[in-house]
């Protein structure tokens, strides 16, 4: 540590030849060349945080207790855009409910498919890598506008969804525009997105020894059984990783519910992600404190959750280096 | 690991038919997307077939006027955007995971902690106060908020995978050079960074890709289509024409995502390898 | 070796802090002469006739450029406004009857007035048109053409099905969901009556006005009772029970404003709503010949439609080239070239000289709309008072409001209440 700060020339030239001063100043000024090499380093990433991230953090929770539009002075409402979404606003239910939904459904089943993949492909299956890549290629364009473009067609009323239904001779709705499909278009999305959590699960069954599942099976275990016994608990923290990042993830969707509902969750709301009536509320209908509200609630709500799953963690994850 | 000795021929095979299954189905929307542009417009809706009885690239040629600009501009400004993105990111970010992981200072553990906690804020929390303080400093209409942050390391993932990736190579040789009298910064550029290519590698791609494919970011900042990045030209195409022009939209679609499909052929393994770097303990 | 290092490193960031700025510089172009911008809303055919006027007035004035933006209208309005908080707004700009006055008494558009006369000239302009652009006295908006509401329809359908359309001044709701109910089991699957308007704020409107109310009252509250939104409804919901209409999955692609997505041309309705000026867009859409006809009365046959100002086009308050843009917005109104290429694809012009330039000149598609305007004339009422601020939002509210009752989620009677307290707030909260 010490040798840090003998060697480092950020300081005026000259000063670090001076041999005049004291033991303790010259301590205290090999501290001060530490740290000063530290912070300068340090600089863009302290501009960028003060600036651009605690400040506007700090901002928009005071813009949360105001009416702002952006025109004329934000106006202290003392809560009231608390109250509005909690007690009067059914859109913000809906979108609640809406983003609950999409969580609840896309996060569990896009980990199915990937397990499932992942498991299929790590029986050293020929042609491994093809198949990786055309698995993983959507997650890599899933997000893009690209293919919130290409799904809305594919599911719209004429679309190939219904083209291959005619084929077999039923009559499918317009999907997208109908209230109780429009949303289950969009979770198929990104399921279709699997790929990304399923290079994670691959990369943590090579790491799950051989010999215990040859040990097991010499013992006779089926392989459903070496499948509840080894693979998952082993597998535990990998899914609890994917876990959190795509719930998260999830929460935080706006493109696709964008493209495919027009830019206003229709049908009836059914595809009014929360992002996107955060987005709606400060940039079509410019009440940026309503919607910095918006954003606080779902501060709350992810870390809220975020704070569950590490709790819970401990009962079903065990890390290699904790022993049984 | 191959278990092959246990699995019967049938078992394979139905295997393989089940992995050539659900690959036909994964891509199958991306290969309709890219046979609907070559097709004329008529044969779109109505025909299943994936391959086009007629080719032609006239959507292409037209769509890429389509709009009241062509898509020169748009893809110009695309990669601008992203390729400085990239760039600043590179810079800004090895420059804080290089003080986190090999500087010493004081309250760096407070930091870091904190570094690590913009990892979990969303980012709706700062978006209205950073688009009003954008506002205030005449930068909405510009590239300047999509490009500027990434030069203050806010991205904090790309951080946190550099300290990683620095932690793991040796203190010896930055002990080596500081007895040779190197500087900090000396030994950020002339020894840390060309160690550190592949994290760099990895996190150039992403960097890139996710500022190609950001689409808020330039919603609500780039208001003139002069402007616009290809998402952006891609859903006023959208909004600007109706049935007549869907293979156009195709055409123009299918190009928008070569770039970032060509990243992906190129570097597949770094790719992948990070993806899993970020998840797995090292 | 310090100095070495800090000189390259301040090397890098300069050369980094230039190309910043030049970024900032990138895309906007050196302005030799006078630039002025203008934006409007549009469609592709309006966007081609706007853009060869602009052309005319290049060359008319060629040390005047004219930068030009359009956009769908759902996104028109969001544009502006964040155009407007960041203080550069267009100097020209299109404007609707539903936003004029909001933006107006919040001091964006400029007073045109003191124009009068000088770079306005418009001695030959409707009384009426004029005065609806004036608010508190001063003119803000030049009207840029009269439309009123309307039904097309597929002529060509219409006359292949012998159906006689009753006289347009007097026929009722009963007729028309008669002659839907006695058309509908020869028209092809797929294909219905009509399109399901429900949630169209215009046709609420003139729906309430045939009762004797109205959208808004003067001081800006909802000017109607559940009773009437629920009549409305009811009526709307009845037709799509009986199959008159496409199911609320498909009318649900209708949503955005766009021409291209109405029933009408998407096949699966041979009637629609539209405004009267859109008819060239439409027609330039479809094979079949289409019509205009008026909205079916109600009992009492009071006139619920009226003759509005299309849209105006204003001058924004922040505008550097007050003068250079009143020459441009008087040219889009007045100028007898303009109004060839323009024509009343936005509507009847309100300039008397305009008219009878082009009159000579109309399409039979153009004579369709303004001999509908004519005979409409003689069954109108007064122009509605200014809209309340929040009534933009409104009539976006009305969609999902109006779907969750076709789509069975509310009854007629839950949903119009739950519509008529949302729409409350609104006008509340703005």
């Amino acid at each position: 540590m010490a040798t840090v700060a003998d060697a480092t020339t950020i300081a005026a030239p000259g000063r670090s030849q001076s041999a005049a001063s004291g033991r303790a100043g010259s301590r205290l000024r090999r501290g001060m060349r530490r740290n000063a090499a530290g912070y300068l380093f340090l600089l863009p990433w302290l501009v960028g945080f003060f600036g651009l991230t605690l400040i506007p953090t700090i901002a928009s929770l005071y813009l949360s207790f105001t009416d702002y539009d952006l025109l004329t002075a934000p106006r202290w409402n003392s809560g009231e855009n608390y109250a509005y979404a909690f007690f009067q606003d059914g859109r913000f239910w809906s979108a609640l409910g809406v983003t609950f939904h999409y969580v609840v459904w896309s996060v569990p089943l896009k980990l199915i498919v990937a397990l499932a993949l992942a498991m299929a492909l790590d029986r050293g299956v020929r042609g491994i890598s093809v198949y990786r890549a055309i698995f993983y290629l959507p997650s890599l364009l899933g997000s893009s506008v690209a293919v919130a473009v290409l799904w809305r067609q594919i599911f719209g009323d004429a679309g190939v969804v219904n083209q291959l239904l005619v084929l077999v001779g039923l009559n499918g709705p317009s999907w997208i525009t109908h209230p109780d499909y429009a949303l289950w278009t969009l979770i198929a999305l990104a399921v279709w997105q699997f790929g990304s959590p399923m290079i994670i699960f691959l990369a943590g069954l090579r790491q799950i020894p051989q010999d215990l599942h040859e040990a097991a099976m010499m013992d006779g275990a089926g392989p459903v059984r070496r499948f509840l016994k080894i693979t998952l608990p082993l597998l535990a923290p990998v899914i609890f990783f994917n876990l959190v990042l795509q719930t998260i993830d999830a929460f935080k969707a706006f493109t696709p519910a964008f493209i495919v509902s027009g830019g206003n969750g229709s049908p009836i709301d059914s595809t009014l992600f929360y992002s996107l009536y955060l987005y709606i509320e400060a940039f079509a209908n410019f009440r940026m404190g309503y919607a910095a509200a918006l954003a606080w609630i779902l501060l709350v709500i992810i870390s809220a959750f975020t704070a569950l799953a590490f709790l819970t963690s401990r009962y079903w994850v065990y890390y290699e280096d904790e022993g049984r | 690991m191959s278990t092959a000795a246990a699995t019967s021929p049938t078992r394979q095979i139905v295997r393989h038919g089940l992995l050539i299954a659900a690959a036909l189905v994964m891509i199958y929307p991306l290969l309709w997307l890219i046979s609907s542009s070559l097709k004329p417009e008529n044969l779109i809706f109505n025909n299943l077939s994936l391959i086009p009885e007629k080719l032609q690239l006239d959507n292409y040629v037209e769509g890429w006027t389509a709009l009241r600009f062509s898509f020169t501009r748009f893809f110009i400004n695309s990669f601008l955007i992203a390729g400085l993105a990239v760039i600043g990111n590179l810079l800004a970010c090895s420059l804080t995971a290089f003080a986190f992981a090999r500087l010493n200072f004081r309250f760096k553990k407070f930091w870091f902690a904190l570094m690590l906690g913009t990892l979990m804020l969303p980012y709706h929390v700062t978006l209205v106060p950073q688009y009003i303080l954008f506002l205030h400093l005449g930068w909405v209409n510009t590239f300047l908020p999509l490009i500027v942050p990434k030069f203050l390391a806010v991205d904090s993932f790309f951080i946190f995978l550099m300290v990683q990736f620095f932690r793991g190579i040796p203190r010896e040789i930055d002990e080596a050079a500081i007895m040779d009298g190197c500087s900090p910064w000396r030994i950020y550029w002339r020894i840390m960074l060309p160690l550190s290519t592949p994290v760099l590698a990895t996190a150039a791609i992403f960097s890139f890709i996710w500022t190609y494919d950001d689409f808020l970011g330039p919603l609500i900042y780039l208001n003139d289509m002069r402007d616009y990045t290809v998402p952006l030209a891609l859903r006023a195409f959208v909004d600007a024409t109706g049935e007549s022009r869907f293979g156009q939209l195709f055409a123009m679609s299918t190009l928008s995502l070569i770039p970032v499909f060509f990243v992906f052929l190129a570097f597949q393994r770094l790719i992948i390898r990070g993806v899993a770097l970020g998840a797995l303990k090292r | 070796m310090t100095n070495r290092i800090s000189r390259r490193e301040f090397g890098r960031l300069s050369v980094a802090g230039m190309s910043l700025a030049a970024l900032g510089g990138l895309t906007r172009p050196a302005a030799a002469e006078t630039t002025l911008r203008y934006v409007w809303w549009g469609n592709p055919d309006r966007d081609k006739r706007t853009n060869a006027a602009i052309d005319l007035y290049n060359k008319k004035n060629p040390d005047v450029s004219v930068d030009r933006e359009s956009y769908a209208w759902a996104d028109y309005w969001p544009k502006l406004a964040t155009q407007a908080a960041g203080g550069n707004l267009p100097d020209v700009i299109q404007m609707d009857y539903r936003y004029i006055f909001e933006w107006a008494r919040r001091g964006q558009l400029a007073d045109l007035t003191p124009m009068l006369g000088n770079q306005l000239k418009l001695d030959n302009f409707d009384k009426n048109q004029l005065n609806s652009g004036m608010i508190d006295g001063k003119l803000y908006g030049l009207s840029m053409g009269g439309n009123s509401v309307a039904l097309v329809y597929n002529k060509t359908k219409y006359d292949e099905l012998k159906i006689a359309l009753p006289d347009p001044l007097s026929w009722t709701f009963d007729d028309f969901i008669k002659i839907g109910k006695d058309v509908q089991p020869h028209l092809p699957d797929g294909t219905h009556f009509t399109a399901n308007k429900g949630d169209n704020e215009s046709w609420l409107e003139m729906f309430v006005r045939q009762r004797g109310k109205a959208l808004y009252t003067e001081d800006g509250q909802l000017g109607f009772a559940l009773e009437d939104i629920v009549a409305f409804w009811t009526v709307m919901t009845d037709m799509q029970k009986d199959g008159l209409t496409p199911p609320p999955d498909v009318q649900a692609q209708d949503t955005t404003g766009a021409l291209e997505k109405i029933m009408l041309v998407l096949g699966k309705a041979i009637t629609d709503f539209t405004n009267s000026n859109q008819l060239v867009a439409i027609q330039k859409l479809m094979q079949d010949q289409l019509d205009l006809t008026s909205l079916p009365n109600q009992e009492g046959n009071k006139p619920g439609q009226y003759m509005k100002p299309s849209m105006f086009i204003s001058q924004s308050a922040t505008s550097a080239e007050a003068e250079q843009s009143a020459k441009l917005l008087n040219f889009m109104v007045t100028d007898l070239d303009a109004a060839d290429v323009l024509q009343i694809e936005r509507g009847v012009s309100a300039d008397s000289e305009v008219l009878k330039h082009i009159e000579p000149g109309l399409t039979d598609v153009q004579r369709r709309m303004t001999g509908y305007l004519t005979t409409l004339a003689k069954h109108v009422g007064p122009l509605p008072p200014p809209p309340p601020k929040g009534a933009g939002e409104i009539q976006q509210l009305l969609y999902p409001a109006y779907q969750a009752v076709a789509f069975g989620r509310a009854s007629v009677e839950d949903g119009a209440k739950d519509f008529m307290q949302r729409a409350t707030e609104i006008l509340k909260r703005a």
